[in-house]
């Protein structure tokens, strides 16, 4: 599954990175301590958050994320929204809780990667 | 010039704090540092400045300094010291710092009772907003608004699993530049420097957020020439033979 695939599951829309768009998702990961991202995702996971600050893109960066999704209808700070599209990294936007988001992902067949506990 | 060294505990709530004790009122803060040491008190209640003042004018009478300051939590849910020398700028800031925050009323049975007190300690009155919330505003901006009003700007006990800046963000976001990170007594500025890499080359205090009178401690030491922001601030950045040092 392609990061651009997740767009219409979670109804989202493309803040910034669109480059990535056909990054492979191969795992899922919610948090929004983003020390714990740094510590348990894995590369090519699609993360789950309502943290829209800078550092979770650079996060995304250093972990080799497919895509981020912000939930929740959070607005993404411009900072972010700016490294995401220099990182080519996707930064998706839902309007949607972040569980809904999450459920909607498993149901499309993703999965937390073995290991990310 | 003659320095000397006070000790210092820049992260101390009041009754004001609905997590606090209602014993944190002025007289027995004061009271309590003097007893300890405690030469330079810096108050930071939760999202609110309300009481600083009137422990800064027990503290004068006592020959406690008092830094006004709160401790605001911004939408990261990170908490960061914002210390002012100006009560204007203090106030100026909490206008903006109440503004950002969610109207919720504060549910005293649950949460705890929002003292405003006057220096003798006497309640004048409660808060009714729940100060316990996220502002909606961002860590960078905290910081860039703080520093435009003269401020001092230090993320708050950043070794901590929760409330935390490098828990939360995970690293010190480019751009801060924070003027100290504060650390927890049980971890101390040594350990915390082997612990946590991100904060090299910052200066950190270490202070004992202290929600009742036992806690209070001078665990850093600032040399100055005399008490003051000013003073501090030109420790934080180890300049004019002002620094920190060990307590």
């Amino acid at each position: 599954m392609r990061v651009r695939d997740l767009l219409d599951v979670l109804e989202c829309r493309v803040e910034a990175g669109a480059a990535g768009l056909d990054n492979e998702v191969k795992g899922g990961y919610a948090s929004d301590l983003l020390s714990d991202v740094m510590a348990h995702a894995g590369e090519g996971d699609v993360w789950v958050t309502v943290q829209a600050h800078q550092n979770v893109v650079a996060v995304a960066t250093l972990v080799s994320l497919a895509c981020v999704v912000v939930a929740g209808g959070v607005e993404c700070e411009p900072e972010a929204a700016r490294r995401a599209e220099e990182e080519g990294i996707p930064l998706l936007r839902s309007r949607l809780p972040a569980f809904e988001v999450v459920g909607r992902l498993y149901v499309a067949g993703i999965r937390a990667r073995p290991g990310a506990d | 010039m003659l320095v000397e060294v006070y000790l210092a505990d820049l992260h101390v709530h009041t009754a004001l704090s609905p997590c606090a004790e209602a014993e944190m009122t002025p007289p027995a803060i004061v009271t309590a540092a003097a007893e300890r040491g405690v030469r330079i008190l810096g108050i930071c209640d939760h999202n609110s400045a309300e009481n600083a003042i009137a422990v800064a004018e027990v503290g004068e009478a006592a020959g406690v300094a008092v830094m006004v300051g709160m401790e605001v939590q911004t939408r990261e849910d990170v908490h960061v010291l914002t210390f002012f020398g100006d009560p204007g700028a203090l106030f100026k800031w909490q206008e903006e710092v109440y503004a950002s925050l969610p109207d919720i009323d504060n549910d005293e049975q649950r949460f705890g009772e929002e003292l405003i007190l006057d220096s003798r300690g006497a309640v004048r009155g409660r808060l009714r907003r729940l100060l316990l919330s996220s502002a909606s505003m961002g860590i960078d901006h905290v910081g860039r608004r703080v520093r435009q009003l003269g401020g001092l700007v230090v993320p708050a006990h950043v070794d901590r699993p929760s409330f935390s800046l490098i828990r939360n963000l995970g690293f010190i976001p480019p751009g801060l530049q924070p003027d100290a990170v504060e650390v927890s007594p049980r971890t101390g500025a040594a350990r915390a420097r082997d612990l946590f890499p991100q904060i090299a080359g910052l200066p950190v205090i270490v202070s004992s957020d202290a929600h009742r009178l036992d806690d209070i401690r001078g665990h850093t030491g600032f040399l100055l020439e005399r008490p003051s922001f000013d003073e501090v601030r030109l420790a934080l950045a180890s300049t004019g033979g002002r620094e920190i040092v060990p307590a």
